[in-house]
């Protein structure tokens, strides 16, 4: 910045130099003056003197041509009054002297000749003729003092201290004035000293700031682009798209990532809202609309998730975050946020949903299950039966659930499920009372417990009263489907051996039940149970369906 | 026992066996005559189907091992026969077109599933 410099008067300085020179014009000027004073003395006085010498030529005149001495005395003496006139002397035509005087210290000639007006020092002599008609009657001498020496040098002395004393005033002004001038120009100097160094001192602590700003906004820009590469960065690793709307002209700037949200690469056209909402699923456009405008006029922030169109009819989930800038007048001028790819996290919510959903629906058929095995219980057991085979068939429903666990509720191999109900009623020892034989057959989570349970009261059965009940005695299951390549049904046959001789029962329990009616109408298929004196045998023939299939 | 539902045939249709034979015992003292018990859409279907069936109403389980009984409800529905729904998954898992159809959830006592067949179908006493 520049500083504006003080501007200095130009002051009249009069210096030694001029007082010098002003006191020598003075004194030229009294010098003149005292030359031109002395010429005019003597002009004035010869007019003067010349006139007096007239006059008394023209009164003498008449004395002369009588030659009346007395008469030319009387006019002689009358200029004794005048103490200048020194000798006066009236002649006759011979030159004679006829009458005069002459004060002490001077003489009249004795004769007179007619001569031109001299200055004599001090003293200034005239001649004039003493004329009538033209007749020259005599002639008249006239020598007066001038001014004395001592009076004319007095004045001049007084003129000479006047002029020495103006130039002394002047010299003394001069000096003054040229010391105030002096200190003047100094305060000028040390004002424009302090001007210029307070300029100084600004233009620097000026200069400094700027530094300051320089070096902040040097460090801001460095902090600025580490940050923005932090950001970008974060973006990036954050898969987070960028996008800013223009709310006045609805133009668009999207990311890298917001159009990769859109399925979109950097050349493909995607700079407009409307560009934007075509590529929202149909369903959701609305939706986005409304969260928009309520973020904008609510000053909120904007948080929105919705579906976007892809191509070849893929979606994906996204969430968009933003919030709008206003300007002063309040109105909106752009909206700024981030994107972010949620289809991954819908997913996995939906399938939460889902597993919840099923969890709950088979926590629901659970209870009615166990609901159902109570009451079957309670009507078919007496009374101190009751809480055993309750709990056996709970244990059974149990175990069930926790075989379809380990699979993740994906359903159960049938071998597994018979496999395990047979477990309580032979030991690792006697393995071989027991005989599984089939092909590879998958049960979806509702059958494996309806077959769970069924094979549990086969099993409680054998262990009761069959031929588990007994040692030796044996179970045998083996399955099969009619067609390896195209299976339509599943024969699956229980067979007991080696144990006791059987009897039929005198009253249809819940086991016979749930086999023979409650699996049959649940598979849609024919069960017999057979309650053969050699063993017992179950002869079951399902269609194999979703709920039952030979596995690939 | 003698209730407003005395005689009503009913037809029902569930697919788990031990669930469906307790269903069975509740109408039956409830002085019910259950038809036949159907564990498949397409037994439940070809029930429904045969004109010589006699039928006063149904109990349909809504998830017949991942089927939906909506065909079988839609055929009662066609023939003019009552029914209500029994559902695991709740109310709200009933499709929008038999909304307006009573739904028992399971698991349900006697008392509430007399009172709703009662509301459907019931005859006056």
């Amino acid at each position: 910045m520049r500083v504006a410099r003080p501007k200095t008067s130009t002051p009249r300085r009069l210096g030694p130099t001029m007082t010098v020179i002003v006191a020598l014009a003075l004194l030229l000027a009294g010098l003149s003056m005292a030359i031109l004073n002395e010429r005019q003395v003597k002009v004035q006085k010869l007019r003067e003197v010349g006139v007096q010498a007239e006059i008394l030529s023209g009164s003498v005149a008449g004395a002369l041509a009588f030659d009346d001495r007395a008469a030319a005395a009387e006019y002689v003496g009358a200029l004794r009054a005048n103490r200048d006139v020194e000798a006066v002397g009236v002649y006759d035509a011979q030159g004679k002297l006829a009458a005069g005087y002459a004060r002490p210290g001077s003489r009249l000639p004795q004769t007179n000749r007619v001569e031109p007006a001299a200055f004599d020092g001090v003293h200034l002599t005239i001649t004039v003729p003493v004329v009538q008609g033209s007749t020259q009657l005599g002639s008249v001498y006239l020598r007066t003092l001038t001014e004395p020496l001592p009076r004319r040098l007095a004045r001049y002395g007084a003129v000479g201290v006047l002029i020495l004393m103006a130039s002394l005033v002047v010299a003394v002004f001069g000096a003054s004035n040229a010391s105030l001038s002096e200190a003047h120009r100094k305060l000028q100097v040390e004002m424009a000293e302090r001007a210029r160094a307070e300029a100084a001192l600004r233009l620097s602590q000026q200069a400094e700031a700027e530094a300051q700003i320089a070096i902040a906004t040097e460090r801001g820009r460095a902090a600025l682009r580490q940050s923005e590469q932090q950001l970008e960065l974060a973006l990036r690793a954050g898969r987070l798209g960028t996008w800013v709307l223009d709310l006045q002209t609805q133009r668009l700037a999207a990311s890298e990532f917001f159009r990769a949200n859109f399925g979109l690469g950097s050349d493909d056209p995607f700079d407009g809202y409307a560009d934007l909402l075509s590529r929202v699923h149909p369903d959701d456009r609305a939706r986005q609309k409304q969260d928009m405008d309520a973020a904008i006029e609510k000053r909120t922030d904007l948080e929105s998730e919705y579906r976007t169109l892809v191509g070849d009819g893929e979606t994906r989930w996204i969430l968009v975050r933003g919030r709008a800038a206003y300007d002063e007048g309040g109105a909106p001028t752009r909206m700024t946020g981030v994107s972010l790819d949620i289809t991954a996290r819908k997913r996995a919510d939906e399938r939460q949903r889902l597993l919840l959903d099923e969890l709950n629906h088979r926590v629901k058929n659970t209870l009615a299950t166990v609901q159902s095995i109570a009451i079957q219980t309670s009507r078919t057991a007496d009374a101190p039966s009751f809480e055993q085979a309750f709990l056996s068939r709970i244990a059974a429903l149990a175990q069930a659930h926790d075989l379809l666990t380990a699979v993740a509720w994906d359903g159960a191999s049938l071998k597994d499920v018979i496999g395990r109900t047979m477990a309580p009623y032979v030991s690792d020892a006697q393995a071989d009372r027991v005989s599984l034989a089939g092909p590879n057959v998958r049960l979806n989570p509702n059958a494996a417990v309806s077959l769970t349970m069924a094979f549990h009261e086969l099993a409680t059965n054998a262990g009761k009263y069959g031929s588990l009940s007994v040692v030796g005695g044996r179970v045998n299951v083996d399955w099969r489907v009619d067609s390896a390549s195209n299976p339509t049904f599943i024969e699956i046959d229980w067979r007991e051996a080696g144990g006791p001789q059987v009897s039929p029962p005198t009253r249809r329990g819940f086991g016979s039940r749930l086999v023979e009616t409650g699996l049959a109408r649940e598979f849609d298929g024919q069960i017999e149970l057979h309650f053969a004196p050699e063993g017992v045998w179950c002869h079951m023939h399902l269609p194999l369906s979703r709920k039952m299939q030979l596995a690939a | 026992m003698t209730t407003a539902l005395n005689g009503l045939r009913l037809l029902i249709v569930e697919d788990e066996a031990m669930v469906a034979m307790m269903v069975e015992d509740m109408l039956e003292d409830l002085g019910c005559v259950v038809v036949d018990v159907a564990g498949t859409l397409s037994r439940g279907l070809a029930l429904v189907a045969d004109p010589g069936l006699d039928l006063d109403g149904a109990i349909l389980d809504v998830n017949l091992g991942g089927d939906k009984v909506y065909p079988v409800a839609e055929a009662l529905t066609a023939r003019g026969i009552p029914f209500i729904f029994a559902t695991g998954y709740g109310i709200g898992g009933i499709a929008e077109t038999f909304s307006h159809v009573p739904a028992l959830a399971k698991p349900y006592e006697t008392r509430a599933l007399q009172e709703m067949l009662t509301a459907a179908l019931g005859r006056d006493a």
